[in-house]
């Protein structure tokens, strides 16, 4: 696919011009992945809060007894009560929220109206609390302002719109 | 604080959740899964740190942030204009741009690092904490030129046109984001006239 292209022709134009440069870029690789180390372990703590929440509303049944409640909702902005639960999981969990998407595929065909909104919500959003979580843990402070309702509504909004593509 | 919150929400709901369905006995097995995943997923992303960060490195020397930086400063003269350090709006840039590629593990670095020089400018110029949440916003909502991952799985379930959702999902993330950062701006908007 396109990226798969594309990020293996940048690496290479940048190692050309490095070396056209004279830059030691075997010297600057090291030294930018010990950076990631710092990162990684960063991220850890923040990631381990978000993932034992999720864990705990996947096992509790929480997470479906929401899914129940939201359908209706679902169907009133015309979309079918089968993408509830991806809706609902989306923000939380990624690798959830995509394991799910395989099943309506398996389930309703990946051509069927479920498929194709299942597909264009997936497609078209990001796992909003895990972004935030990881953002925020580079500066040692909790204050998200409005930033988590802006985005919600925004993945909202393309969420709806994902139902109207697909009448 | 939305964090607290919500993490407090998620975690306390579950329990007492899961208490009044009789479902107590499961649940340290389930948060210990849950810290277990969280071990699993830092090992996949931290391998894309390590590559990309080495990788960015050699980007950083040859000057790409500058040049995204004059290419991009219209774009956050508009979204993020309290941004008053170079090397903070470079890396900005520069998330912006990963994310745009689906380079989440590019992204998220330098992204990072943006958050790091911004809250360093918080302490001179408070103002800046708006165009940190308009940060958030714009990689929460992310715009992802092509979405790959759920390509594949259309693929692998036999789908006559997997293409079918490229367009839509471009249009319905452009959206989002637009959204997102539109009701971004009415709030920073309200918030300063109240302050």
């Amino acid at each position: 696919m396109l990226s798969g292209l594309i990020v293996p022709g940048c690496m290479l134009a940048a190692l050309v011009a490095a070396a056209y440069r004279r830059l030691p870029a075997y010297d600057l690789f090291v030294e930018g992945a010990r950076e990631g180390i710092g990162v990684a372990v960063r991220v850890l703590p923040n990631l381990a809060a978000m993932l034992v929440a999720v864990e705990l509303m996947r096992a509790s049944g929480l997470m479906d007894a929401l899914c129940g409640l939201a359908a209706p909702a679902f169907e009133w902005l015309g979309l079918p009560g089968e993408v509830a639960p991806l809706v609902l999981l989306r923000p939380m969990s990624g690798s959830a929220s995509l394991a799910l998407v395989e099943k309506l595929l398996a389930r309703y065909g990946a051509d069927s109206r479920v498929g194709l909104i299942a597909s264009t919500v997936m497609g078209s959003s990001e796992t909003i609390f895990y972004t935030v979580c990881v953002y925020m843990s580079a500066v040692d402070r909790r204050a998200t302002g409005y930033a988590v309702p802006c985005s919600l509504l925004g993945a909202l909004a393309g969420t709806v719109l994902a139902g109207a593509l697909f009448r | 604080m939305a964090l607290q919150w919500l993490w407090l929400g998620m975690t306390g709901g579950s329990l007492v959740y899961a208490a009044l369905c009789g479902r107590g006995q499961q649940m340290l097995a389930a948060a210990l899964e849950g810290s277990a995943n969280a071990i699993s997923l830092t090992l996949t992303l931290g391998a894309g740190y390590l590559l990309f960060c080495g990788w960015l490195r050699i980007l950083r020397a040859l000057g790409a942030p500058e040049a995204l930086e004059r290419l991009l400063r219209p774009a956050l003269r508009l979204l993020m204009p309290g941004v008053r350090g170079k090397e903070a709006r470079q890396a900005v840039c520069m998330n912006l741009s990963m994310n745009m590629l689906g380079l989440g593990n590019a992204a998220t670095p330098q992204g990072m690092e943006a958050m790091r020089l911004m809250e360093e400018e918080r302490r001179k110029a408070p103002r800046i904490a708006h165009d940190m949440y308009m940060l958030l916003i714009l990689n929460a909502t992310s715009i992802q030129l092509i979405p790959t991952t759920v390509l594949a799985l259309r693929v692998a379930a036999g789908s006559a046109d997997a293409g079918a959702v490229v367009l839509p999902s471009l249009i319905c993330t452009a959206v989002s984001t637009a959204v997102g950062a539109a009701l971004g701006m009415l709030c920073r908007r309200r918030e300063m006239r109240h302050a």
